[in-house]
Parts: C-alpha cells; sequence; structure tokens
C-alpha cells in the first residue's frame, strides 16, 4: 500500500504540474469558489444531507487520499468482456487523451443513443484502461438509473451505492468500492434503486460530483443512453467531456439527436466509440 | 424499406437486398400467375352476364351400348326441361361418350342445369345398366339351371349303361350266362336233352338186344344217331358222327351261341332232318307205330320197352323244339340288350357334347353378366366451365422466370439507391461522414457478447424475411402443385357420385 501509494502522489504531482504548465485548467467545469475546501470527503450521513444544500464543511479537504483510505477494498473486479490492456482500450485511452481529456482531473461522461449498445462495457473498459498504469485515480460511477449495470458487470458489492450517497444514507467514502489489483474505485448503483434524474440534477449531485473530482483524477459515469434518460444531459455539463457509445447499425437521426442532447446540455462530445462494427 | 434498413452492411447488404427484390419479384409473378385464373374466372362471370356462358358435362360409360340405350330410353331434354330450357340443351353421342351443352346466360344456371341433366342421365345409365345386369345374371342362372339337368341326365344314363354291362354283358361268359334267365334256361333244356338222348340210346341198345335176344333175322331198324355214346355205327352216317364229334370238341371251348358252333348245329339238324327224311319209317314212326304192334303182339317186354323209347323219343323231338325256340330267345335278347347299349352309349356322348356347349355358353353369359356391371361402374361425369378456356396461356414458369430476371434488376437498382439514401450508420467512415465526430474506438461485432444489438437485428431481419419467404414458398407450393387439381377433381367427382343414385 505505501508503495501504491508513492506511486499515486509521484504520478498525481507530476501531471498536475503538466497540466498547470500546459494551462488546460479551461477543460475544468466551473465550481463554486471554495467548494473544494469546505465539501467534507468523509462527511456523515448528516452532515452530507446538509451538505447537499450547499454547505459542505471543511474536512480532509487536504488529503485526496484520504477518501481511497477510507473505502471498502476487494482484492480485484471482475474482468468485463472489453479487458484493460487490448488493442481497443489502449486506443480508445489515446484517443480520449488525444480528444483533451489528457489532463485530470476529468469527467468522462458514458452515452449513447440506444439501450444494450455497450456502453457500461466501454465505460468500464476504460476506466480499467486510464487506471491500468497506476498513474491516476480512476473511480467508476454507475449514473445508468434505468439499467445499473456495472455492479454486475464487475461483480462490485452494492451493500452502499449512489442512491445512498445522494439520499444521504451513507458517505461517499464508505460507498465506493477500491480495488487494489486494478486501482481502480467503483461507485456502484443496486439494481432496482429508485434513483431519480432529479436527484442527480440536485445540488447535492453536483456537490458529490465536484467532491470526487477533486479526490480522482478521472471520474468515468456510465449514464445510459439519452433516448429513455435526461441522465446524460443532467450529467453533462458537469463532465468534462462526453464519449457517445453507437451500435452499427444505429440511424443517423438518432445518432444526431443524441449528440444533440448532450450539447445543448453544455456537455462536449469528444468522440464516438462503434460498437458491433463488422470485422475489418 | 425499413426492413431494409434492418439489413446488413456492404456486397452483403446489396444481395440481400437485390436477392430479396428479385425473390419478391419471384413470387408476385408466380402469384399472378396462380391469381389469373381467379381473375379470369371473375371476368368471365361478368362477361357472361352479357354473352352468355356455355357449360358442358362429357359422359363416358364403358358399354357404347348401355349408354345410347340409356339416354333413348330417358329422353333427356324433354323429360326434365321446360322446353324454353330444353332447345338450349343439346345431347350429341360419340361413341361411349355423351356431350351435354347448355347455353344460357348465367353461368351458375348453366353450371346447375347440366349438373341437373347430367345427374339424371348418369341415374338412367345407372338404372339400365342394373337392369341389363340383372337380365344378364338371370340368363346366366337359367342356363347353369339347364346344364345341372344335362349333367344329372348324363349321370342316370352313365348308371343305366353300367347296369346294363354288369347284369347283360355283351360278351357271353360263364358267369354272364348265368344271369340270364333265358340262358339258364337254355342251358337247362340242353342238359335236359342230353339226358333225354342218352335214355334213348340205352333204350335203343336194350330194345336191339331184346330183338336180337328174340331171333329176329332182320334187326329193326335203327333209331337216329342222336345219341353222342351210340354204340351202332350202322344206323349212322359218318358225316353226322364227325359233325357230332367236332360239336362236341366246341362245346369244350365256347357256348351254343357261338357263330361257329350255332352253324355246326344248324347243319346238323339239317342233316339228321334230312336223314330222318330218308328214314322216316324207320325214325320216327317206326319206334311208336312200325313194327311196335307185330313186336310188342310176340313179346311184351319189347313192346313195353319200344312204348317207353317212343316217349323218349318225343321228349328228345320236344326238348329239340324247345331248345330251338330258347337259343333264338337268347339271340334276340342278346340283339336288344345290344341295341340298348348303343343307343345308352349314343345317348351318354350326345349329353357330354350339350353339357360342354352350355358350359362355354355359360361362360359368356357370366362374362356378359360382369361386363355390364363394370360398365355401371365406369360412368364418370365431368363439367367443364368455359372460365378455365378464357386463360391467356402464360405459364407459371414463364411469368415467374420473367420475374426473378425482373426483380434481380430491379433489385441491383434499389441496392444502389439504398446505399445511396441509407440512413443507417455502420462503419467508422459513415460515423465521421454524417456526425462530424472523430471514432474514438471500434469494437468489434463479438467483441462486446452482452451487447450486440445489431447481431440481433439482423438475426431478427434475416428471421423476419426467412419467415416470408417460407411461408410464400409453400403457399406457391400449394397453388402450383398440380397434384391439388386433381385431387380437388377427384373430390368433386365422389361427391357427385354420391349425390347421384
Amino acid at each position: 500500500m505505501n508503495v501504491l501509494g508513492e506511486a499515486f502522489r509521484r504520478s498525481v504531482e507530476r501531471s498536475r504540474q503538466k497540466a498547470s504548465s500546459a494551462e488546460t485548467v479551461r477543460s475544468r467545469p466551473v465550481r463554486p469558489a471554495g467548494a473544494e475546501d469546505t465539501m467534507k470527503l468523509a462527511c456523515p450521513p448528516a452532515q452530507a444531507a446538509s451538505g447537499a444544500g450547499g454547505q459542505a464543511e471543511g474536512g480532509a479537504s487536504g488529503d485526496p487520499f484520504e477518501f481511497l483510505r477510507r473505502a471498502r477494498r476487494v482484492a480485484t473486479f471482475a474482468e468485463g468482456p472489453l479487458a484493460p490492456g487490448c488493442d481497443i482500450l489502449a486506443g480508445l485511452r489515446s484517443a480520449v487523451f488525444s480528444a483533451g481529456l489528457a489532463t485530470p482531473p476529468a469527467t468522462i461522461l458514458v452515452t449513447g443513443p440506444s439501450r444494450s449498445s455497450g456502453k457500461t462495457a466501454v465505460a468500464a473498459g476504460l476506466a480499467g484502461e486510464l487506471a491500468r498504469d497506476l498513474l491516476y485515480r480512476v473511480l467508476l460511477v454507475d449514473a445508468d438509473i434505468r439499467r445499473p449495470g456495472v455492479a454486475a458487470l464487475l461483480q462490485v458489492d452494492t451493500e452502499l451505492d449512489l442512491a445512498d450517497v445522494l439520499e444521504g444514507r451513507s458517505e461517499a467514502a464508505e460507498a465506493v468500492v477500491y480495488s487494489e489489483g486494478d486501482n481502480l474505485s467503483v461507485l456502484a448503483l443496486r439494481a432496482g434503486s429508485r434513483l431519480s434524474a432529479e436527484t442527480l440534477a440536485s445540488a447535492a449531485s453536483r456537490e458529490l460530483f465536484s467532491m470526487l473530482r477533486q479526490a480522482f483524477d478521472y471520474v468515468v459515469i456510465d449514464a445510459g443512453d439519452t433516448a429513455s434518460s435526461a441522465v446524460p444531459r443532467v450529467l453533462a455539463s458537469g463532465a468534462t467531456g462526453t464519449v457517445l457509445v453507437l451500435p452499427a447499425g444505429v440511424t443517423r437521426e438518432r445518432a444526431r439527436e443524441s449528440a444533440a442532447a448532450i450539447r445543448s446540455a453544455g456537455g462536449k462530445v469528444v468522440g464516438v466509440v462503434l460498437t458491433g462494427a463488422p470485422r475489418r | 424499406m425499413t426492413a431494409l434498413g434492418m439489413l446488413r452492411i456492404g456486397w452483403a447488404r446489396k444481395g440481400w437486398i437485390a436477392g430479396s427484390v428479385a425473390l419478391t419479384a419471384f413470387i408476385a409473378a408466380l402469384l399472378g400467375a396462380m391469381l389469373e385464373r381467379r381473375v379470369s374466372y371473375v371476368a368471365s362471370r361478368v362477361l357472361a352476364v352479357t354473352e352468355g356462358v356455355h357449360a358442358e358435362a362429357v359422359f363416358a360409360c364403358k358399354s357404347a351400348e348401355v349408354l345410347s340405350r340409356a339416354l333413348a330410353g330417358s329422353r333427356l331434354e324433354g323429360s326434365l326441361l321446360p322446353q324454353e330450357l330444353a332447345e338450349s340443351v343439346k345431347v350429341e353421342v360419340e361413341g361411349r361418350f355423351v356431350r351435354l351443352s347448355v347455353e344460357r346466360p348465367s353461368a351458375s344456371e348453366a353450371e346447375y342445369l347440366v349438373e341437373r341433366i347430367a345427374s339424371e342421365a348418369s341415374r338412367a345409365v345407372t338404372q339400365h345398366a342394373n337392369e341389363v345386369s340383372s337380365r344378364d345374371r338371370a340368363a346366366a342362372e337359367e342356363i347353369e339351371e339347364r346344364l345341372r339337368q344335362l349333367r344329372a341326365n348324363r349321370d342316370a344314363a352313365q348308371r343305366e349303361l353300367a347296369e346294363l354291362t354288369t347284369s347283360h354283358p355283351v360278351e357271353p361268359g360263364p358267369h354272364g350266362e348265368l344271369r340270364s334267365v333265358s340262358r339258364r334256361r337254355l342251358i337247362e333244356t340242353q342238359d335236359s336233352l342230353a339226358a333225354a338222348r342218352r335214355e334213348l340210346a340205352e333204350l335203343d341198345a336194350e330194345l336191339a338186344a331184346m330183338r336180337g335176344r328174340s331171333a329176329s333175322p332182320e334187326p329193326p331198324p335203327e333209331a337216329p344217331p342222336r345219341a353222342p355214346g351210340g354204340e351202332s355205327p350202322r344206323g349212322r352216317p359218318e358225316e353226322l358222327e364227325r359233325l357230332d364229334r367236332r360239336i362236341a370238341e366246341l362245346r369244350e371251348e365256347m357256348t351254343d351261341l357261338h357263330p361257329r358252333l350255332a352253324a355246326l348245329l344248324a347243319e346238323r339238324a339239317r342233316l339228321e332232318e334230312k336223314l330222318l327224311g330218308r328214314g322216316a319209317p324207320a325214325g320216327d314212326s317206326a319206334p311208336g307205330t312200325g313194327p311196335a304192334p307185330s313186336a310188342s303182339a310176340e313179346h311184351p317186354e319189347l313192346a313195353a320197352k319200344e312204348a317207353l323209347r317212343a316217349r323218349v323219343a318225343a321228349r328228345v323231338s320236344a326238348l329239340e323244339k324247345e331248345e330251338k325256340s330258347l337259343s333264338e330267345q337268347v339271340r334276340t335278347e342278346a340283339a336288344a340288350v345290344e341295341e340298348r347299349v348303343a343307343r345308352m352309349t349314343l345317348v351318354l356322348k350326345r349329353s357330354t357334347d350339350d353339357i360342354l356347349s352350355t358350359e362355354q355358353e355359360l361362360e359368356q353369359a357370366k362374362r356378359k353378366a360382369a361386363a355390364s356391371t363394370a360398365s355401371r361402374a365406369a360412368l364418370s361425369v365431368r363439367t367443364k366451365l368455359p372460365t378455365e378456356a378464357r386463360r391467356s396461356g402464360a405459364s407459371a414458369t414463364l411469368l415467374g422466370s420473367l420475374g426473378a430476371a425482373f426483380g434481380l434488376v430491379l433489385g441491383v437498382l434499389l441496392a444502389a439507391l439504398a446505399e445511396a439514401v441509407d440512413p443507417v450508420l455502420r462503419t467508422a467512415e459513415d460515423v465521421m461522414k454524417h456526425l462530424d465526430l472523430p471514432v474514438l474506438a471500434e469494437v468489434p461485432a463479438g467483441a462486446l457478447a452482452a451487447s450486440s444489438p445489431a447481431r440481433g437485428r439482423l438475426v431478427s431481419g434475416g428471421l423476419l424475411w426467412l419467415c416470408v419467404f417460407v411461408v410464400a414458398a409453400a403457399f406457391l407450393l400449394v397453388l402450383a402443385y398440380p397434384g391439388w387439381e386433381t385431387l380437388a377433381e377427384l373430390f368433386r367427382r365422389f361427391g357427385s357420385g354420391r349425390a347421384s343414385p
């Protein structure tokens, strides 16, 4: 753990220096002044609920690793259909970096125009690939309120989940599950949880995600599809970039509508992942 | 276009489009060919209102004679229809076929008339065939009865002939002779005659001895040498003696009925007659009348002997006459039996010939009865409507081929058009071209096993088309299969056959 912590520390400092020198902070979302300082990373439920009203009190803001220290830990997650290290994910990581998300902290929203197009697999694969070389702290958040699939895909314990955090039943650090083997943290969502898009649009949600951005270098959010859910629109504005997952065979109209929905919500579509593409 | 849009990518998609359109056109062409009948049928129904409909029925019967008789007997036109309808019905007999044709303004009316006439005619033909068949069967039964009687007569003649040949055998023999009363009597008479002759010979010998003892210088006149063991060779001519010997020899081998023996007996009788005629005073009358009085006068014993001899001689004479008559009777009787046997043989032969010819006659009658029964069963009715003749004649194969070729061309054009206006994003090029967004990664089909909607849709789209093709092909098979018409015809025949008695 010490080795891991040292590696994290070095990599984070290096990347922050690099980011500040490259002046890439423009991609970071605008946050209320002092929010980083006042948000408690490990606030108790009552405080978290009060914090949802924008009154985040100061706490472990100075130590981003406090979050990881308090998170539940597992050895490894299960492997999804796209295993980190494969060519596809390596290419995706490079493309994501090239598309303007090379500087942490960044929030990557993964969405698409239709269900069952492979969004969860792509999000999990991208998060795993980002976390693979131990340079970044990466959090995968399942915000697909219609069909949450991260927990099932990675075999994550959902005793406490995103809904618990947003509804004040749990602290964020307690709901996060951290895998040392994968260097990946996951904030899952139980199947059947009644989390709504309104809750995700609330101030508490905004606070939570801004806190997560501080604690992690990359936050990858599986947001569900734009056709049946408002979550991508809600979260698009807070995300650094949005990746559209398009299944081959989708009509141009739906793809355009999906991209337009993200853009109209203030998000930025950085590119497309085409799934089910014909083999060349 | 939506269904086409579900199809897959590149050349495979073009092939799908072209092939499916070609197949669709092929199916459409075949359906058109099939539907043409219905269309023409409806059109002909419409035309029939103005032009009139010609309906006809064809009868076929195995026996043209039965058919023509039945039709002549049934008087179809007159008995069935009113005058104005009867005029529109034509009946033509060609061999064993009868063609009924009706011209009416309405197809249904024409069909109704033809069906009615056809059922009536088939009933008449069936009835007539029944009558002919029953008549033929009755004739056959009559011939069979006659044959049975002829066989009984023949058996009776055979029995009688067997009885005749056993009780009155044509060939004479020791047992056969005994069975005949006349023969038995003849043999008894002959035995009695022989005994009487021996007695007469003994009497003659005694008489001669007595006469010698009485010193009579002259020997008494010799009795006719009848007895075979006679001792006086002087009184018997040699010829007679030779005949007697010959007769005795032959009698050991055959009966008196044998022609040779009968001839010898006749010759001997003739010779004896002659001898008796020459020595009449000494033969016939001498024993009783000639020297008897003088002798009796001299010797009473001699006289008594002579009287005895005279009685014996008379008995011999009577026995000879009886034998003669009996021989004649036996001959007559044998001839009668022979004649009767010959007559019975002739009767037997004639009855056998009669039986043979009657058997042939019976066979012919049975065959005729069977043929008349078969002719009733072979009657068939077929109604031909004019609508069938109004078809264009274009075959389903030709239309199908044309449809397939046209569909192929159309399919290629449609594939090109679909390619041009395809609204679907399938490749990274499509995405970059139409969305103006970079493609960060391509995940090939199959890499996300749990999330491959495109493949699911491909399967469902292909399955949909496959189902359409299978259903269409099955429908076409049902329509195009030529056996269905035969089946329908059989069903119709069965229905009409059951309706008609």
